[in-house]
């Protein structure tokens, strides 16, 4: 995409190598991200996409063997997303993910976007009432959901199930959205709303 | 290769179908035998103790009298024992299940803990027996009491428990794991909204499983030496038991008892045979007991079911 008027960097991709185990993945990534502006990845399958885009929250450290090398800057701090120092908790309190198969937990619409502000210690039903309804509006999904929201997540539609995931995303204001192939398992219409979704966002 | 004719084609499937009713007349056949073999135990058992079945049945303490005799103090002490061991083997199990999912590294320690938890579910429980009689009843003091059975039968199904959170954890989705890592939950964060709700329907199945194994016990119970003949009940909570003593919250866990297995035992060992009747219709009871357990299992492990979904 262009770029206009000085974008500030938000983070920096240097040197970065990561580790399946023996098996690089990737190899020497140098790569800017900006503020406030959508950067989209695009490749043949198996190329990396995934492994990069989870190189920024650490997801990697879930799974034993997996090692990075070089580093993510992270601005406006200049913090090493990638130092062992650096907690991956604090890491994915900044950056928020919304994954390839949408994966909203099996409870209310409401709890799914309230998760995200529990887990910060959240407990105040008028400040969660509140940001859940502006995360639901942000992911264009509050008109459809707003009389029900109670209701199972796993009763909506595919479309409905990615941009609930986005609201979780969300909800917790982070600094920076990682999308990893988010439309990649839903029909042409429900693409192009999450498409939309994330040009206004 | 030649294509094939429409004859040949309608003979091979002729051939796969014939296979086919084979395979279900022989899966109906055995399924019909195991059924069979169910129903004349249960109905025998039913036909033999059914003159005894009544309400004074329920209600009357063992006694010499084959006519008079009745299982109170047996159905009793098996609920108490059973409330003992599932308030001692959940908690640890399930909490060893989440540990080892998901806290553990992967490694030879694991590893080995691994195959001996499932070789634990094999050991006979005579043994879990002598090993209480050692620990709980003379090392640690608790005598033959309803604390000292239900710890060992907790042992017994501990292995139960904690194979079954096992794998009800591993049945949810990583992506589940991953949704609420991402926002910044940590692990027990996740564990306790996510991982051990979601588990609960498998973790239950396992417990009463577990639970119906232990309630059916013989030989640790009389390993730690339970009564076969008692006419009296452990405490009631807070009641009078002697001039002005009145009975602490906890001081039925330390009473003698005995269990429906024992008294069964007991009534068969009996020279007189009307003994018998008496034994078929608590045979009877325990049956009951037992698929009214497993019941409960398949209603609980439904409805929670019925919520969660990927």
């Amino acid at each position: 995409m262009q770029i206009h008027d000085n974008p500030t960097l938000k983070a920096e991709a240097r040197n970065l190598n990561f580790y399946y185990g023996e098996a690089k993945a990737l190899k020497g990534i140098n790569m800017p991200i900006y503020d406030k502006k959508v950067t989209a990845l695009i490749g043949p399958s198996g190329c990396g996409k995934s492994t990069y885009l989870r190189s920024f929250n650490r997801m990697h450290d879930l799974y034993p063997g997996n090692r990075y090398e070089g580093e993510i800057r992270f601005f406006p701090d200049n913090t090493n997303l990638l130092s062992p120092e650096v907690d991956p908790i604090e890491v994915r309190m900044r950056i928020g993910m919304v994954f390839q198969k949408p994966n909203p937990f099996p409870k209310s619409i409401y709890e799914n976007v309230a998760y995200g502000l529990r887990v910060r210690g959240e407990n105040n039903k008028r400040v969660l009432d509140d940001k859940i309804e502006h995360a639901l509006r942000g992911a264009a999904i509050w008109d459809e959901v707003k009389d029900r929201l109670q209701d199972l997540a796993s009763n909506l539609s595919g479309g409905q199930q990615q941009r609930l995931c986005i609201a979780r995303a969300l909800a917790t204001d982070p600094e920076l959205l990682l999308f990893d192939e988010p439309t990649s398992a839903l029909d042409p219409i429900a693409t192009g709303a999450i498409e939309e979704l994330v040009h206004e966002l | 290769m030649q294509p094939m004719t429409t004859e040949q084609i309608r003979s091979l499937i002729a051939k796969g179908k014939a296979k086919d009713t084979i395979f279900q007349a022989l899966g109906i056949f055995c399924l019909g035998l195991g059924l069979l073999v169910i129903f004349l135990l249960v109905g025998d058992m039913l036909l033999r103790g059914m003159e005894r079945l009544n309400l004074e049945f329920f209600t009357s303490f063992a006694s010499r009298r084959a006519g008079q005799a009745g299982i109170l103090s047996a159905w009793v002490g098996s609920l108490l024992v059973m409330l003992v061991t599932g308030l001692a083997a959940v908690p640890l199990g399930v909490a060893a299940g989440v540990y080892l999912e998901e806290y553990a590294k992967r490694n030879w320690i694991t590893d080995i803990i691994e195959i001996n938890i499932t070789n634990l579910a094999a050991v006979p429980s005579i043994v879990y027996g002598l090993l209480s009689l050692g620990i709980f009843v003379y090392a640690f003091g608790f005598g033959q009491s309803i604390l000292t059975a239900g710890l060992t039968l907790a042992l017994l199904i501990l292995p139960i428990v904690i194979v079954s959170t096992r794998e009800a954890i591993r049945a949810i989705p990583a992506m589940i794991r991953e949704g609420s890592m991402a926002v910044g939950a940590t692990r027990w964060q996740t564990c306790r909204y996510h991982i051990i709700p979601y588990a609960m329907p498998g973790i239950l199945t396992g417990v009463i499983i577990g639970l119906a194994r232990a309630i059916g016990e013989t030989a640790p119970i009389i390993t730690i030496g339970a009564l076969t003949f008692i006419a009296f009940l452990p405490p009631v909570p807070f009641t009078e038991m002697s001039e002005g003593v009145s009975a602490g919250l906890f001081d039925w866990v330390m009473s003698p008892f005995t269990v429906m297995p024992i008294q069964i035992f007991n009534w068969t060992s009996r020279p007189d045979p009307a003994f018998e009747i008496n034994a078929a219709a608590a045979g009877f009871v325990l049956m009951v007991m037992v698929l009214s357990m497993n019941a409960i299992a398949i209603y609980l492990r439904y409805k929670m079911r019925k919520n969660i979904k990927w």
